[in-house]
């Protein structure tokens, strides 16, 4: 089966805020905000690649920075792609490893929960102690930055960390303890002139920055992207009706998701789930639904949190079946909203829609071609009042 | 570049003799920015603002649009200025031309800031400080790149390692300040108004610079591979006859007139018409993307101008069964894109014809790479002749893989060729020089010419054979005569005894066996470059 690999841009695949990024100094911090398709993550890893020292010619020295990511699946997700050329870490661990480091002694944690930080009793540590060594490290990029809370920037600041390039979209906050943008500048003390803002979209998945769009909810700190005016495409994303009194059930549903994985093996596929229970549905019947394909059932896996993990390789193409919780940062070259009439909220509440709305955001935005929204019909759906009613937007079918 | 370990230059000076002042200087400056330069060698062209879309970053080019201001010595300051005018991360770099193969009208201006013509070379006087060449012209016409200092030579260098389709390493670097610094040799910029404006995309010729590209990389697959090739490769040709089949192969005779930019003729076939129009439309899409402001209204996306094509010239078909064949063609193709209903190969067996096919292929796979690595046994050598035309139309010379740009004399061959064309298409009396030549495949080189193998050809499918392990293509014959011959066996084997020495021991190889065996396979680049050795002179 063919590789999926991080390849090297085109030049003319790079806008000009782009390369002005990539101009930036290696020294002090830069602040990249932009939202989906902007290819902030790109930036970030060309960066990474920057600063990569090949292992061999000079393996005695350790790397000068660090990649951070939020969670485990986004680190496989980046080792893959950069063939293992990236001193990636997941930024919990990180951190704890570090403190340690500087401090002699064990992260406060609360509860003993290793991943929840105590940041008040890490802050009182690192200010009570005498002297810190300088960082091993000293550069340090975050990729999705908005995801890590204002007192982990504080507390690298503290420990004698300089050197920041930390790439985020405030519109994809989804964790409980983010950070805005506004928060990781002052932090970080970002010159104004060092943050600059990602504003143009690839052309290949316009219509998804399109859609995502529909569901950006509005932040004076972070404003939602601008988008020149609809134009047609081929690649519309679609929702799709199945069940009683449609076209397809979902057997046929999950029969075309197999055909479109088979016609080209190489690609990625997310379905991404509103819950377990459905996440286990559709993972049952993709592995068990019998059809004929030119190259065999393709490889189908699944991620959650806290259960053993399997095969999480993105470097081969495949289906992977995940929650909405777990889909944050990936990027899958076609993506599939399960079942979106199982999302939960209520009409009348303005905040829990607007929650929605950004889960929404971020779920679309993994996709790099295509997006597919599924429905069960007959069922009553909370959260069609928030969907696109423009069909050049969002196309329906029944 | 990924040929950073293939530097073809040393890092010397460009010989002094290059820049001989006199009537017969060939050796001009081009003063621009880094990024600029650096997307002029992606794409193989030197050219205007336009050729760059939204790349482009202020320089001497805009100063007269769609012409190449080349300076003899000194270089205008407000030209090395303005170059770096747009931001902070720009340098200045100055490009040095060759302009030896280059004849016929140019323009230069005055010390009156006056704008003449002249003709290159014969018409030169030796004062003059400017030429206004007519864009575009080869990227492999420049000889060497010149920086104000070392630190921007390395940055510049490293820059552009950041990138799968700069070849700077291809070209000589030199550190020379003096040339950076620069003067007023001129009235900079000329006057508005007093050269005619012919600023134009350039995305048309590098469509057909990356089919050939294509074409030639899976040329070893089937014999209209190479005929396409070398239909779309040879500009003198009116009409593509040498050893072409129109009658069996029309669409090839698309694809003449396509490499030629020429539109539809009165009676096309109906196939040979959507042909056209799809490879248009496709062209166009990318055009309207780079317009500031885009036109509204018309699609960007390249998949829906082919959709867009089979819907109108759907509409304008007579006979029912040509329209229900092109819905549920573009059904097909939206199912691809989505969740259709079918694999690759239910698809091919309904879709027969190589238009169709050549189709299906663009929708299944976004770039050439995939293309490439594509295999399918249902699949002809004709239906991959379309297909490479439509991923080169969406992907221009600069998405070719950088394997397939760097490839011995390929990118040589294809920037002659593009920038040939741009200047036959606008009739601007600027002529290139003989064309570098064509790079074969090894299917054609290895093609006998009348029935049999030269020497050197069978050294080469020799050479081919043994480097790819393909024993059941050769067999070795000894021709011996009458006589009696002893065997002797030993530890080592059993051996026929001769007497004396027997000359007649020539190794065969299955032709047939082994060409149909290189077209599924890809050749290592050192062994093709061994093979080539020979057979390209």
């Amino acid at each position: 089966m063919a590789k999926r690999r991080f390849s090297l841009p085109g030049i003319e695949q790079l806008n000009k805020d782009q390369e002005c990024v990539l101009g930036l100094p290696k020294e002090g911090c830069h602040l990249i905000v932009g939202g989906p398709g902007t290819g902030k993550s790109v930036i970030a890893l060309l960066r990474a690649r920057r600063h990569h020292r090949a292992s061999g010619t000079r393996s005695s020295r350790p790397q000068e920075y660090v990649f951070l990511v939020f969670n485990r699946l986004l680190l496989e997700a980046s080792r893959e792609l950069m063939d293992r050329a990236v001193n990636a870490h997941p930024w919990i661990a990180w951190f704890r490893s570090v403190f340690k480091l500087a401090l002699k002694h064990p992260c406060p944690t609360v509860n003993g929960q290793s991943f929840t930080l105590d940041w008040k009793a890490i802050g009182e540590a690192i200010a009570g102690a005498s002297e810190l060594p300088a960082p091993g490290t000293p550069f340090v990029i975050v990729d999705e930055g908005q995801d890590m809370p204002p007192p982990f920037y504080q507390a690298l600041a503290e420990l004698g960390f300089e050197h920041f390039f930390v790439v985020a979209d405030q519109n994809q906050q989804i964790t409980e303890q983010h950070s805005t943008v506004r928060e990781i500048a002052n932090a970080l003390a970002v010159d104004p002139r060092d943050r600059i803002e990602l504003t143009e979209n690839y052309r290949n998945c316009y219509p998804i920055a399109r859609l995502a769009l529909e569901f950006c909810v509005e932040d004076p700190a972070s404003p939602c992207t601008r988008l020149p005016p609809i134009r047609p495409s081929a690649k519309t994303p679609v929702l799709v009706d199945y069940g009683q009194g449609c076209r397809w059930d979902f057997d046929e549903v999950c029969e075309r998701i197999l055909k479109a994985a088979d016609r080209d093996p190489v690609r990625l596929f997310g379905i991404i789930t509103p819950d377990n229970e459905t996440r286990a549905r559709w993972l049952n019947k993709l592995r068990s639904h019998a059809v004929a394909l030119d190259h065999g059932r393709p490889r189908i896996v699944t991620y959650a949190a806290g259960e053993e993990q399997g095969d999480l390789r993105f470097s081969e193409g495949g289906i992977f079946v995940i929650n909405a919780q777990s889909a944050k940062g990936l990027e899958f070259d076609f993506v599939v909203l399960a079942d979106i009439n199982c999302y939960r909220c209520h009409a009348e509440d303005k905040g829990q829609m607007d929650d929605m709305r950004r889960r929404f955001y971020v779920m679309v935005s993994r996709a790099r071609e295509q997006v597919v929204l599924l429905r069960q019909a007959g069922r009553t759906c909370p959260v069609e009042s928030i969907l696109p009613t423009d069909g050049d937007i969002l196309r329906r079918w029944r | 570049m990924s040929d950073s370990g293939n530097d073809l230059f040393d890092l010397s000076p460009v010989p002094p003799s290059a820049f001989v002042s006199g009537p017969t200087r060939l050796v001009w400056h081009l003063p621009t920015n880094q990024l600029n330069l650096m997307y002029m060698l992606a794409a193989g062209l030197v050219t205007g603002p336009q050729g760059l879309g939204r790349k482009y970053y202020l320089d001497a080019l805009s100063s007269c649009p769609g012409w190449i201001p080349l300076f003899a010595e000194t270089v205008p300051r407000e030209a090395l200025d303005l170059a770096v005018s747009e931001a902070g991360h720009l340098r200045r770099v100055v490009a040095v031309l060759d302009l030896s193969r280059l004849k016929g009208t140019v323009r230069t201006l005055d010390p009156d800031g006056g704008v003449r013509s002249l003709q290159f070379p014969e018409g030169l006087t030796g004062g003059e400080q400017v030429l206004l060449v007519p864009a575009p012209l080869p990227a492999t016409w420049v000889q060497a790149i010149l920086f104000a200092s070392k630190d921007d030579r390395s940055a510049t260098e490293e820059e552009a390692a950041r990138y799968a389709n700069v070849p700077l390493t291809a070209h000589k670097r030199q550190v020379n300040p003096k040339r950076l610094v620069g003067g007023t040799p001129c009235p900079w910029p000329p006057t508005p108004g007093l050269l005619p404006e012919r600023d134009a995309p350039i995305y048309d010729v590098t469509a057909v610079g990356a089919a050939i590209g294509l074409l030639f990389v899976l040329g070893n697959r089937g014999d209209s591979l190479v005929d396409a090739g070398r239909i779309l490769t040879d500009l003198s040709a009116a009409e593509p006859n040498e050893g072409v089949d129109l009658v069996n192969d029309p669409l090839l005779g698309v694809l003449h007139r396509w490499g030629s930019l020429a539109g539809p003729y009165q009676g096309q076939d109906i196939q040979g018409r959507l042909l056209l129009e799809i490879l248009q439309g496709v062209v166009r899409a990318k055009e309207r993307a780079d317009a500031e402001p885009a036109p509204s209204g018309l699609t960007l996306d390249t998949h829906q101008a082919v959709l867009d094509v089979l819907a109108s010239e759907g509409k304008r078909l007579a006979e029912d069964k040509w329209q229900a064949a092109l819905d549920r063609l573009a059904a097909d193709l939206r199912g691809i894109l989505g969740l259709g209903g079918d694999t690759v190969s239910e698809l091919l067996n309904r879709h027969t014809k190589p238009f169709s096919r050549g189709l299906l292929l663009f929708f299944l796979r976004e770039e050439c790479q995939d293309l490439l690595v594509f295999r399918q046994s249902l699949l002809t050598d004709m239906d991959f002749v379309i297909a490479a035309t439509l991923f080169g139309a969406r992907s221009g010379w600069m998405g070719l893989p950088a394997e397939v740009q760097s490839h011995p004399g390929l990118r040589e061959s294809v920037s002659h060729r593009m920038a040939a064309l741009a200047h036959r298409r606008w009739d601007t009396g600027v002529e290139l020089g003989p064309a570098p030549a064509r790079v074969r495949p090894l299917r054609e080189l290895l093609c006998p010419a009348e029935g049999a193998w030269t020497r050197p050809q069978q050294e080469g499918a020799l050479k081919l054979a043994r480097g790819l392990g393909w024993d059941q293509f050769m067999r070795t014959r000894i021709s011996l005569g009458k006589g009696d011959y002893g065997l002797q066996v030993d530890g080592r084997g059993a051996h026929i005894l001769l007497d004396g020495e027997v000359k007649a021991v020539t190794t065969e190889i299955d032709r047939e066996g082994l060409l149909a065996r290189l077209a599924e396979v890809a050749v290592p680049a050192k062994l093709e470059a061994q093979v080539r050795s020979g057979l390209d002179q």
